[in-house]
């Protein structure tokens, strides 16, 4: 019996092997036409992401990198040396980062408890919480900006209730730092509401349940089961936000301030109205590097996910 | 998540066990609270602009109702031309994007060949960037080639945008096709074109409608790309509302476009709840 | 209606033969089951005849004539799948229609096929449903009549019922044996289930490892069965190993007559569960000396596991039979086969002694 058990066993490894592996039909000519056509289907949007992507970046982390004398091209720091030794530029840099930073600090604060309760509660109040946190996703950023405009600034929706509930002396976030993480916010919540839900729900019941069953209080389920199991969710909401927030131009150009100014702003300008390009170049080359380990961790985990998934499949 | 999981006596049975709701789900009230005021207040601030002839502090709602800014938007020269320029613009990117992508994806799906999954997770480079930083480095070399400030140069730098979603989404969907379906039609007699047309793409159509849909919803809005690379020249509705909010003028004709330019987002909203069991809504991000 | 032909049919994947040299005729109108432990290659063999696999080597013949160069869309086979293979996005009518459709037959004479095909399967009046209001059970009546519409040559299926409640399994298994004999159609059936094979089949073909290892009507594989495989993977078996000296096998506890033509060496001795007898405790000829182990009550007969000297030994018992658990028997070998060097197995039957407590 246990000897029909196993070779069995055994015969379905092989299978399943086989079909895995699919049929390398015919003849060796045949299966690579197969894939030549293959590559010819997917050649032009990779194309276009190479050419449109790949190497305008790398163009424009070769030429901020050279200087020519004389016609001769060299290698020269000089582009960013003027960069940093310039301070307004080091002021947006820094501001840049600021808000960036509390953004995410702002983003993680608001969308975890929602996410943990949108996880483990159900019910009307739940659902309408959901419909509401996922609303943002279906209003475009510059109406967004528009909207928040009207509703923060001075004489604003936000001002006249406060006043006639009796509250004077509103000060306006508009055009001041706080506008724009409040703008950035409202933009995030939605996905990372969604990302950090669907973390969530890979965490089962019976998973918790069972740990509490060997004696688990709360906090060493948040701790020990719950927070290793979304940690991917997690990161992957922290990185595309970070480049969400770091290249972001709309909020901070109609919501912020006139100076400081974050990067995407401040390129528009120096590209847009001072029409220096290649200073416009090396501010996006700066941002690049900053995001670079950032934009390396989302790939990754992405990738990770997915290859998981596939091999749960 | 819809409206629809909203049962008929909602609001009396709400009224009824008010008391108990706010014991049993006090955090989930709060939150219920505090987002209506932070999501829908800003919007309900732009409703009702649109809809404002004149609107005095301090005054919750608008002093006079009426529809007379209307008119005047819709006249002026600029959002004449912008608006269904930019629908056209949309279209085409959307079309091209299908074009190009479409193809791609069923053979992400589908065929056999060396470096299939990591060619199909190169695709998230178009999100690894900081996005403004990169419309820079675009429109430098644009700049160089004299695309700045042409139709061209706009729908290039807007594809980009589209790339991710048009592959994901298709190429989970083709993937999700039950190969022994199209093997049943193969078995009737039909050829392979033919199990393609009537078995295959029936079965992949929601996805695909929903990458389109998205496609188009977000192509329309795209502001950033269209701001860098189009400007003079070329300006789209998107791109006009930054002068629009930035001139301040009348109030009214931010909030009369914000208000139409919100309708193809309306569409998203009627079938969000499909996009979401589909998980199309995430797809966009990679994730 | 037709008849199939086989010839050293055989399928490689890489460096595993899924299918290796398969020879096999059916006749016209004959219900051939395919029978075998997952991964011994029959899903293979069925979707080469299907068209779906191209063969590595060898040759396909429908009534006669070769289809090996034709894909799956131009042979006379038509296929129940295991998995319920109807397209969602079309109506039950559609479905079975669709075949017909691409022949391009005149549209009254596809609603009169329809229809016919949905009497078959006892499905009249579903034509306006979707796939996804039907129950498992009825969407495979469909996919078989959908199969059943375009009259084809050889009807395929690959374990079609698998999926099913077990109720619904045998009834189905019912109704396909009524509509095959009724239309007279060549069948192929590839199964893991031998109660399915054993009740279907005019033939099974038993397959490992790529290779058929019987091929015989189902009492005789039952009853004979050709190697060693076949005997532990049909029905119950009690398989043990022994050594021939002189004439007798000598099994511990036991010695049996070795037949004719074993030679003295290394032999298997093949009982059925059934071929056991149980006599009172005490000394007999051909007999273990055992204690009853363990009694499961199986409704229509009793399973007894017998802790003999040779180790655990099934047997079934009649209702009726008065065994206790823990008491001592002795237990008679009334017929057993004998296995030696892979040759055609040797059978030998003994009369019962009238002692028996059993019959």
């Amino acid at each position: 019996m246990f000897r029909r058990l196993f070779s069995n066993s055994l015969s379905q490894v092989k299978t399943r092997r086989m079909t895995t592996t699919q049929a390398p039909t015919a003849s060796f000519s045949r299966k690579w036409r197969g894939a030549a056509l293959a590559y010819l289907l997917v050649a032009p949007p990779l194309l276009l992401m190479v050419l449109l992507i790949f190497i305008p970046a790398l163009q424009s982390i070769a030429r901020t990198l050279t200087i020519s004398v004389d016609g001769v091209p060299g290698f020269s720091l000089s582009r960013y040396t003027a960069f940093f030794s310039d301070p307004i530029s080091v002021n947006n840099l820094i501001f840049t980062f600021q808000v960036t930073l509390l953004t995410l600090a702002a983003i993680f604060v608001v969308c975890f408890p929602l996410a943990l309760y949108l996880r483990f509660s159900s019910g009307r109040i739940a659902s309408i919480v959901q419909i509401l946190a996922l609303f943002p996703l279906f209003v475009p950023g510059i109406i967004l900006c528009y909207a928040l405009i009207r509703f923060l600034g001075t004489r604003g929706t936000l001002d006249t209730v406060l006043s006639l509930i009796g509250i004077t002396g509103y000060r306006t976030p508009y055009l001041k730092p706080d506008a724009i993480i409040i703008g950035l916010v409202w933009e995030a919540i939605p996905f990372t509401v969604l990302v950090l839900t669907a973390g969530l729900r890979q965490v089962s019941d019976s998973l918790i349940e069972s740990a509490r069953d060997v004696g688990a209080d709360d906090w060493t389920i948040f701790r020990r089961i719950i927070l290793p199991l979304i940690a991917r969710p997690a990161l992957i909401a922290f990185s595309l936000n970070f480049l969400g927030i770091f290249g972001s131009y709309t909020i901070p150009y109609l919501l912020g301030p006139a100076a400081p100014q974050m990067m995407g702003v401040f390129m528009q300008q120096t590209f847009g109205q001072y029409r220096r390009p290649d200073e416009a170049e090396t501010q996006a080359v700066i941002t690049f590097i900053i995001c670079a380990f950032i934009g390396f961790l989302y790939v990754r985990t992405v990738a990770r996910q997915r290859i998981t998934h596939e091999k749960d499949e | 998540m819809t409206t629809a999981a909203i049962p008929p006596n909602f609001w009396t049975s709400t009224r009824r066990s008010f008391a108990a709701t706010i014991r049993r789900d006090g955090f989930g009230l709060l939150a219920m609270i505090v987002l209506i005021l932070v999501i829908l207040g800003p919007l309900y601030s732009v409703v009702l602009w649109a809809f404002a002839e004149r609107w005095q502090y301090p005054s919750l709602i608008p002093t006079q109702f009426g529809l007379r800014y209307w008119g005047e938007t819709f006249s002026r020269a600029d959002i004449l031309r912008a608006l269904p320029f930019s629908i056209v613009l949309a279209l085409v990117v959307t079309l091209l994007s299908a074009v190009i992508c479409l193809p791609a994806a069923y053979a992400f799906a589908r065929m056999k060949f060396r470096g299939r999954q990591l060619l199909l997770l190169s695709f998230l480079a178009t999100n690894a960037f900081p996005r403004f930083g990169l419309y820079v480095s675009i429109a430098v070399i644009f700049f160089r080639l004299n695309l700045i400030g042409t139709v061209q140069g706009v729908i290039l730098i807007q594809l980009v945008n589209t790339l991710l979603l048009m592959i994901w989404i298709p190429t989970a969907a083709f993937q999700a096709v039950d190969r022994s379906l199209e093997e049943a039609a193969l078995d009737v007699g039909a050829s392979p074109l033919r199990v393609f047309i009537q078995i295959t793409l029936p079965m992949v159509m929601p996805a695909l409608s929903a990458a389109l849909l998205l496609t188009f919803v977000n192509t329309f809005y795209e502001a950033q790309g269209a701001l860098i690379v189009g400007l003079p020249r070329v300006v789209t509705m998107p791109v006009l509302m930054y002068s629009l909010i930035n001139s301040q003028l009348v109030v009214q004709y931010g909030a009369v476009v914000s208000f139409v330019l919100w309708m193809p987002s309306l569409l998203l909203l009627l079938v969000a709840n499909r996009l979401l069991r589909g998980g199309y809504l995430t797809a966009g991000f990679g994730v | 209606m037709a008849t199939l032909d086989l010839i050293g049919l055989t399928k490689r994947f890489g460096s595993v033969t899924a299918v290796d040299t398969v020879d096999l005729t059916v006749a016209d109108g004959e219900f051939m089951c395919i029978l075998g432990p997952s991964g011994c290659g029959k899903s293979t063999l069925l979707r080469m005849i299907a068209g779906f696999e191209m063969p590595t080597e060898g040759d396909i013949r429908i009534g006669g004539e070769s289809v090996t160069p034709l894909g799956a869309n131009k042979r006379p086979t038509a296929m129940v799948f295991q998995k319920y293979t109807l397209w969602p996005h079309m109506r039950v009518f559609d479905n079975i229609a669709f075949g017909l459709q691409l022949r391009r037959l005149p549209r009254a004479e596809i609603a009169r096929k329809v229809e016919e095909a949905l009497a078959l399967v006892s499905l009249s009046g579903y034509e306006g449903r979707f796939p996804s209001q039907l129950s498992g059970g009825q969407q495979q009546r469909v996919a078989l009549a959908r199969a059943l519409v375009l009259e084809p040559k050889i009807l395929l299926l690959d374990e079609p019922f698998s999926s099913l409640d077990a109720i619904l399994r045998v009834r189905l298994r019912e109704e396909l044996r009524r509509i095959q004999r009724r239309l007279k159609i060549t069948a192929i059936f590839v199964t893991h289930d031998q109660e399915e094979a054993l009740t279907l089949a005019d033939r099974i073909a038993v397959m490992n490892s790529g290779r058929v290892e019987q091929l015989a009507a189902p009492t005789q594989i039952y009853d004979n069965p050709a190697t060693l495989f076949v005997a532990d993977f049909i029905g119950a078996m009690n398989l043990l190993t022994a050594q021939v000296r002189g004439g007798q096998i000598a099994l511990d506890g036991v010695a049996l007559d070795a037949p004719d033509g074993v030679r003295d060496g290394a032999v298997t001795v093949a009982i059925r569960p059934e071929d056991l007898a149980l006599l009172p405790d005490g000394d007999h000829a051909g007999a273990w000396r055992a204690s009853v182990e363990q009694i499961s009550d199986l409704g229509h007969y009793r399973r007894a596991i017998l802790e003999t000297p040779s180790g655990m030994i099934k047997i079934y018992l009649p209702k009726t039979a008065a065994a206790e658990e823990g008491s001592a028997v002795s237990a008679f070998v009334r017929r057993y086969l004998v296995y030696q060097d892979g040759a055609p197995p040797r059978e030998v039957t003994r009369p019962l002694p009238a002692q028996a407590l059993t019959v």
